[in-house]
């Protein structure tokens, strides 16, 4: 069995410190590679986002890929009223690894993609996280997926 | 065949983990690339941070890992 293990990011978000210690803003990421048409795409770091129903893919990640575009009149928003982004829906195909260069096997999933470049690459629950294993103790600083 | 990355590229990689507060004062929002432990480029996009990359380092841009550096909170939801 395969594991992958994931980094714990712990990022200081000053406005989050300004009035009380929050202290550190905790992340699950990994290492995320596209199939192209002929090739595989460079690793890209992910957010793994539990909170998300489908992953959300920056233009510059998807544009390369072997991506087969599904739909195009979806919008995203964000807490600004008013405030939204186009996105497509399409299916790509992609594998996560770490740096002992551990690698998934393929995995192909329906995510959104969008037209701006101005966000992380998230990674959300649609044909990714809820097909894995995963594990996740920040208290001791473990986390990963079996396969 | 799935070519991997190098040991310098992870190590690059867990640097941006380490330095993240600095480089969240100095590059909100933004995509960064970092070859040896050094911000080597930057842009609104990846392929404005690794054009730059490119050009300081001449090294192979799958070498160099390109981050979004997030500064603040962000929701993003669909309608």
């Amino acid at each position: 069995m395969e594991r992958i293990n994931f980094v714990i990011s712990r990022e200081i978000q000053k406005d989050l410190n300004k009035d009380i210690n929050f202290g550190r803003a905790i992340r699950i990421k990994t290492e995320v590679k596209f199939k192209q048409m002929k090739s595989w795409s460079r690793s890209f770091f992910a957010i793994i986002d539990t909170g998300a129903y489908i992953s959300l893919l920056p233009h510059d990640v998807w544009k390369n890929a072997d991506v087969e575009i599904i739909g195009t009149n979806y919008w995203l928003r964000g807490l600004v009223p008013n405030s939204k982004f186009p996105v497509k829906l399409g299916r790509v195909k992609c594998v996560l690894l770490d740096s002992k260069l551990n690698i998934s096997d393929g995995i192909g999933m329906l995510a959104f993609l969008s037209d701006s470049e101005q966000m992380p690459l998230i990674l959300g629950f649609k044909d990714v996280l809820e097909k894995i294993k995963m594990f996740i103790d920040c208290k001791n600083n473990e986390a990963y997926i079996e396969e | 065949m799935i070519e991997l990355e190098s040991k310098r590229y992870f190590e690059d990689m867990m640097w941006t983990e380490e330095n993240q507060p600095e480089l969240s004062e100095t590059y909100p929002n933004m995509w960064i690339a970092v070859y040896q432990k050094k911000v080597v480029g930057v842009g609104k996009s990846i392929s404005e941070a690794e054009a730059e990359a490119k050009k300081t380092t001449n090294t192979d841009i799958r070498e160099i890992p390109v981050v979004f550096i997030e500064h603040g909170a962000h929701i993003y939801w669909n309608e």
